[in-house]
């Protein structure tokens, strides 16, 4: 028989607490589908082109400029906008606090995973 | 009206995995454009060293194999190998440090010949055979440090354009001489055709991945 009295009832245990704190912590920028996406292409490479995201997440453009302006309020990434001829071209680079943060994130989740 | 496209539900280490692949083939990866620099290092060397008296237009031939290769692997990487946007491989220090290396090795070298055939010749005669010869020497440090990026490349690269300067100033390479230009040239063939179907084998798993996301 357990020792737990009617008060314990439904009162999370320490470790649930911790595990509700890492998920509370997770860095939440980083933590969207979408984002945690961009950033992995972006952590693969130097400079990735706007049409290699919209191609590999096959996420709309305007989704992707959103959630890149994001990024780039974060930080977490920088923009260059160049012309191909008469073709304008964006690209994308991850900057060092992304790839920190995407690190950080991973090892968190890492962390949440194992218990 | 078109329906929205759900929000990235793929698996995200497989993105990783795909963009480092594709990345390749903007700076390391040539694919046919290696294949075709190894081809010509061969026919470049072979010619070069068993037809003695080539024709002008042979000679012409062979001079232009380097513009010809760097022209086609560069069309074919920007147009071909990158079209589903360009990805810019981040390659490792030490990769980039070699390449430096090499390049600043070419340069010391390049430098020299220019200084001595001066030298040795002033005052020099502008004929167009010598012009043609200082015009790829002393273009060659820049020619490899803007695509000739792997030390394969670099092999079949410095050789094709020092036999074309060769052959402006009337000579060419004899057998064996250069043994590392055909032993170089084979293995970019080699490495070439086996990088264009890693490319195919990768497109085709780009193309599923883009089908499977709608």
């Amino acid at each position: 028989m357990s020792d737990a009295g009617p008060g314990d009832v439904g009162e999370p245990s320490s470790d649930a607490q911790g595990t509700t704190r890492a998920i509370l912590n997770l860095d939440r920028l980083v933590h969207e589908p979408a984002r945690l996406a961009i950033l992995t292409v972006l952590a693969e490479a130097e400079e990735v082109e706007f049409r290699f995201l919209e191609s590999v997440t096959g996420l709309t453009k305007g989704n992707i400029s959103s959630h890149m302006a994001k990024l780039e309020a974060a930080g977490y990434v920088t923009v260059t906008k160049r012309f191909k001829g008469r073709v304008p071209s964006t690209s994308y680079s991850i900057t060092d606090a992304g790839r920190a943060a995407l690190r950080a994130y991973r090892a968190a989740l890492a962390q949440l995973m194992r218990g | 009206m078109t329906q929205a496209r759900p929000a990235f539900s793929g698996d995200v280490g497989r993105l990783a995995e795909l963009t480092r692949r594709y990345a390749r083939f903007s700076v390391s990866a040539g694919g046919l454009g290696s294949a075709l620099g190894g081809a010509l290092v061969l026919v470049a060397y072979f010619v070069g060293a068993l037809v003695p008296d080539l024709s002008t237009g042979g000679r012409l031939g062979l001079a232009a194999t380097p513009l010809v290769w760097i022209v086609v692997k560069e069309l074919l990487r920007s147009r071909y190998y990158q079209r589903f946007g360009r990805v810019e491989e981040a390659r490792p220090v030490f990769d980039r440090r070699l390449h430096l290396g090499l390049t600043l090795f070419t340069a010391l070298v390049s430098a020299g010949i220019v200084v001595t055939v001066l030298a040795r010749q002033w005052p020099l005669q502008w004929e167009a055979g010598t012009v043609g010869y200082l015009a790829y020497v002393a273009a060659m440090p820049l020619l490899v440090w803007q695509f000739m990026r792997t030390p394969l490349e670099f092999i079949a690269g410095v050789f094709l354009v020092a036999q074309a300067a060769l052959v402006l100033a009337g000579g060419s390479y004899r057998l064996w001489e250069q043994p590392q230009a055909p032993i170089g040239g084979l293995a970019l063939l080699v490495v070439g055709v086996s990088q264009h179907l890693e490319f195919l084998r990768l497109e085709r798993e780009l193309k599923s991945l883009r089908g499977s996301q709608g």
